[in-house]
């Protein structure tokens, strides 16, 4: 057993301190939320409800378009870089995969805007949802490849050894222990394109004003100014980014 | 299985060359609206938002450290730890324009509001990197120095904090990263001082060689600072004794 000593004076010093300080951290943000709710309850009689569910219905399908183009793509390509790709670039590829994913989303938005001249809504539209695809699939592909690191490298090795290729390995050892790994990728994905507010205001905002879009609500009334409703809305889509991010996590324990 | 095999073999590498392919278009894209007159005031834009953003992950640090020293190492596994933990984690995703808009609410305006509001953002990216890097900190010489005899507190200043000094840089220069990205948020709030708000003006206006510019500028940047990050994490630590 292993000797125990007294914390000293000074370490239940710092300990308390550490709790207080915490505490009080915790209390205040609690307190700004209540502060802000009740601001917001102010707000729910005169909210136009109906935009506001709308907006957040548009929102979500279109995050659900850009999942779809981007989760094959995403795990596509995180499957070559971990098992397929040339093991000399492999550290690089990796590398280039993780700062993908902190790549501003108004990169994304103004290189789609530099493809097409010429504009419509519906143009916009496409442009938009591969805009939050390019978004998505950074995040996709990084958490695939953290879930793909949890495949036991033994049996990854052993396949190899009994002849199987880089292609049947993948497929026959990694993706059938690693699938709630991946659904986690794919929802939180959907999470990071359903919270990004940049593409869809650069591509849709300013040539459809009125686009049933959350980002498009919250700034319906210009750069700097906040209508009522958009408070309601700021916080259905908290609510809503915050439960799928909870889903995400709890959905594939 | 075989024919599935295959199946999968050109998914993967037709995913890869697909990803691929759109970089190198869009970088081409941006390359052709490339021009030299913008650089100067982007580079200026630039610098006061590294120098904003720096100055928030300053002030987040010592925050996010206390988060994650109570729900680390001094936390225990107690009920309300396990649900701080869960919720801190994800914290992280809600979109920071909610922050934005609840700070509105708030009051928050000016430079000042905008510092305030990267702090909110940045804090619970960094408090779930830090509990993560301590949490990472070698186990065997953690174990060894409890077996010794030390507390709590020795085994965090002598064993876990020198352990994560740099990966905590690097975590911080990816904080920077991650801040001086942001749009969105800071249009709400005050929109004078950083390049992103003014790429989305550009954008906005149709002045696609300003916006184009810009945002090769901001892009570098951005992995310049991965770099730095990556750098200091392949770094040797700490060796016992030193």
């Amino acid at each position: 057993m292993r000797p125990r000593l007294q914390a000293t004076l000074g370490e239940r010093a710092f300990w308390g301190a550490l709790a207080v300080v915490s505490s009080i951290a915790a209390g205040l943000a609690a307190a700004a939320v209540v502060v802000v709710a009740l601001g917001a309850l102010g707000e729910v009689a005169v909210a136009p409800w109906g935009s506001v569910v709308v907006a957040a219905l548009g929102t979500l399908l279109l995050s659900l378009t850009a999942l779809i183009i981007a989760t094959p793509v995403a795990i596509g390509t995180a499957l070559w870089v971990r098992w397929i790709a040339p093991q000399a670039v492999r550290p690089a590829l990796l590398w280039g995969m993780a700062t993908l994913g902190d790549i501003p989303s108004v990169f994304w938005a103004i290189a789609a805007l530099t493809l097409i001249s010429g504009w419509t809504p519906q143009v916009g539209l496409v442009l938009a949802c591969l805009g939050l695809a390019a978004v998505a699939s950074p995040t996709i592909a990084r958490r695939a490849l953290r879930s793909f690191d949890d495949v036991s490298e033994q049996r990854m090795l052993a396949a190899r050894a009994m002849g199987a290729s880089s292609s049947q390995a993948a497929l026959g050892v990694a993706l059938p222990s690693v699938w709630r790994g991946l659904v986690r990728s794919a929802l939180l994905g959907f999470a990071r394109a359903f919270g990004d507010a940049v593409v869809v205001l650069i591509l849709l905002a300013t040539l459809w004003p009125d686009a049933p879009f959350l980002p498009a609500v919250l700034f319906a009334g210009g750069a700097d100014q906040v209508l009522p409703g958009a408070l309601v809305a700021s916080f259905l889509w908290a609510a809503l980014a915050l439960g799928l991010s909870l889903w995400a996590r709890g959905v594939t324990r | 299985m075989n024919r599935l095999s295959v199946l999968v073999g050109i998914w993967a590498w037709g995913a890869a060359l697909l990803t691929i392919s759109v970089l190198v278009v869009v970088a081409v894209q941006l390359f052709s609206h490339l021009s030299l007159d913008p650089i100067g005031p982007a580079i200026q834009l630039l610098s006061s938002s590294v120098l904003l953003a720096g100055a928030a992950v300053l002030l987040a640090l010592p925050g996010a450290l206390s988060i994650a020293l109570t729900l680390g190492e001094g936390g225990g596994d107690s009920s309300v730890v396990v649900a701080s933990k869960r919720l801190l984690s994800a914290v992280r995703d809600v979109p920071p324009l909610v922050y934005a808009v609840l700070g509105y609410a708030v009051g928050l305006r000016g430079p000042l509001g905008i510092l305030i509001l990267l702090v909110l953002i940045v804090t619970p990216f960094l408090a779930h990197g830090i509990r993560n890097t301590f949490g990472r900190a070698r186990r065997r010489e953690r174990l060894a120095a409890v077996a010794l005899g030390a507390s709590p507190m020795q085994v965090l200043v002598r064993v876990v904090a020198p352990a994560s000094g740099r990966a905590i840089l690097g975590l911080s220069l990816r904080a920077v990263a991650k801040l001086i990205g942001l749009t969105a948020p800071l249009l709400l709030i005050d929109s004078s001082s950083f390049l992103t708000v003014e790429l989305y003006r550009a954008a906005e206006q149709g002045n696609l060689g300003s916006a184009a510019t810009g945002v090769l500028v901001l892009v570098l940047t951005v992995f310049a600072l991965h770099g730095g990050a990556a750098a200091l994490a392949r770094t040797p630590n700490w060796r016992p004794g030193s």
